[in-house]
């Protein structure tokens, strides 16, 4: 304590973090204080951290031909010193596995080897794992997960919103049955450590009736898969009647899913209501609102979210560092929502879960507010930032990446 | 004394203002029977305020700045400002392709609306090119419905 007080009085901070004035804009609970990694990055998306600090940010858009970014911080405050764009490839999935860094580009997962592990940079020249993965511009991030037994999980999203016979086209019926659900709508398992596999060939559909998810993480305290899906969108505007424009603002909920082989969540045929805590029929497919019908065989989410706002990732906490009640619980990044329009929009911020075991043990709550810099969110091009990416440091800290202005903070608890 | 200076530059160039609105709404009126879109009310009043709020709004956004990364901004755009026969074939079609606007490239799908009538849709795109645009003219009804019989 001394010794801290020492330091600070000459005025060498350099080597010791500080929060930035005002949490870098984040606003949090008591205790914890946030410092800005880097900012100005490109469209960030998910981030990976090595067990020396190294951290590594997806870019959905290549920024100067490069898909990624390496960073460190060479003088221990915080802060990122060096910045190094690297790979052709752009994307959304992004994880140090096995001595490689692993990159999901929208049709295929490729990995990078290191010359030397502790380099910032690793090789240009990248293998690809698996390859001709679903890429119909809708949903087509391909973020990505491994078990602790060789397999990769891949989010194949589908390329649709409700798998109507027109797409996006009020009064189009739903397809039934859907043919995207053969080849899209769920979770693909492949080896992880397999060159040159391709979807058809080598991916078995692991878990299906997922419309979307971003946010995908394995949790090693379960031995279990899980993801937050990204619900569909349109009830009011396709179906006026039934959904006032308020109840398409909630409606349907965003679903946290446990994801076991062979599970169906129902998608697009059916969706969870948060409100009436079930899922109904959709009214593509003949559904009122109320009607259960065949959506009582679906797999249920083991908590519903308010709709629309965007889940894009999520972790389950192991440091040590955060008190107690966050341990081995989850966070989940909201990167907002655009379809509550005319409502208020709703998301841009870090949400915190506890667990207990497999299950949630009390309510969501939000731990990073404020991304968007504005009181209520009507249009999200007014939002500054927008959270997308999360990960855990070897100390501790939780890292949230952004990704309109690519600002990335390093949020951190101290006694 | 300094107060009634400001007050007269203020009304100086309040007036050269609506001067240069005025011209504006000639210009309309030589071309078609469009209101110039001024002011809030005028917004609302516009015949292709609500099917854009129906229609174009859960994309592009009350503001139409759009959602950045998903869907593009309808101001001021080659898109919105340029030919119309294309302008009315992507509402009457969808678009499902990659597009660059503004310098930001987008690859969502735009939903076809081919139920819109052919007053709806020169009612709406009338409306964005005056509120978000700069293009002067209007689209008519008999545009659209060649536009959307040629297929």
């Amino acid at each position: 304590m001394i010794a801290i007080l020492f330091i600070t009085g000459c005025g060498e901070p350099e080597n010791k973090m500080q929060p930035d004035p005002e949490n870098g804009g984040l606003v949090l609970p008591e205790g914890f204080s946030a410092l800005v990694v880097a900012d100005s990055l490109g469209n960030g998306r998910h981030i990976t951290i090595k067990d020396n600090g190294d951290m590594y940010v997806s870019l959905r858009r290549p920024k100067d031909g490069k898909g990624a970014v390496a960073l460190r911080d060479t003088t221990g405050d915080g802060k990122a010193d060096a910045v190094s764009y690297f790979g052709s490839v752009s994307g959304t999935g992004i994880e140090l596995h096995d001595g490689y860094l692993y990159y999901g580009a929208d049709s295929m997962v490729v990995r990078y080897p290191f010359n030397d592990y502790e380099d910032l940079l690793p090789s240009e020249a990248y293998e690809i794992i698996a390859a001709e993965l679903v890429d119909q511009n809708q949903h087509a991030a391909k973020p990505f997960e491994f078990d602790n037994e060789g397999n990769m999980y891949v989010t194949i999203g589908a390329p649709a919103n409700a798998c109507m016979e027109q797409m996006r086209t009020k009064g189009s019926p739903g397809m039934d049955p859907c043919p995207i659900l053969d080849y899209a709508g769920g979770i693909w398992q492949f080896k992880a450590d397999v060159v040159g596999q391709t979807q058809m060939d080598d991916g078995y559909r692991y878990s299906t009736g997922i419309r979307h998810m971003v946010a995908l993480r394995w949790n090693d305290n379960v031995g279990k898969l899980y993801g937050v899906q990204h619900g569909r969108d349109q009830l009011h505007q396709f179906y006026p009647d039934l959904y006032d424009a308020v109840a398409g603002a909630k409606l349907p909920s965003e679903e946290f899913m446990m994801l076991d082989d062979g599970a169906d969540f129902g998608w697009p045929y059916c969706y969870y209501d948060q409100l009436q805590g079930k899922k109904v029929l959709a009214p593509e497919y003949g559904g009122d609102g109320v009607e259960i019908g065949r959506c009582s065989a679906k797999t249920d989410p083991i908590m519903g979210f308010p709709g629309h706002m965007a889940p894009n990732d999520l972790l389950f906490y192991s440091g040590t560092q955060f008190p107690e009640k966050y341990q081995n619980g989850a966070f989940i990044a909201f990167h907002g929502s655009w379809n509550r329009a005319p409502e208020p929009q709703k998301g841009y911020f870090v949400v915190f879960v506890p667990f207990e075991g497999t299950q949630p043990s009390g309510e969501w709550e939000i731990f990073a507010d404020n991304f968007s810099q504005q009181e209520v969110v009507d249009n999200p091009g007014d939002a500054v930032y927008r959270p997308c990416g999360l990960a855990v440091g070897p100390d501790g800290s939780l890292y949230v990446t952004d990704s309109r202005e690519g600002r990335v903070w390093r949020i951190y608890y101290e006694d | 004394m300094r107060t009634n200076f400001l007050l007269i530059t203020a009304l100086m160039m309040l007036s050269a203002c609506s001067g240069g609105k005025k011209k504006e709404i000639d210009t309309s009126k030589k071309a078609g029977k469009t209101p110039v879109i001024e002011s809030a009310d005028d917004i609302t009043a516009h015949p292709g305020h609500d099917v854009y709020t129906l229609h174009c709004l859960p994309c592009h956004q009350a503001d139409g700045n759009g959602v950045p990364g998903m869907y593009p901004t309808l101001h001021d755009t080659e898109w919105v400002n340029g030919d119309t026969e294309t302008l009315i074939s992507i509402v009457l079609h969808g678009m499902d392709e990659e597009i660059e606007v503004n310098g930001e490239v987008f690859s969502m799908v735009m939903a076809p609306l081919p139920h819109l009538t052919d007053l709806e849709v020169a009612d709406v795109l009338n409306y964005v090119r005056k509120r978000f645009g700069t293009a002067d003219g209007s689209i008519t009804p008999e545009q659209v419905g060649e536009v959307r019989d040629e297929g």
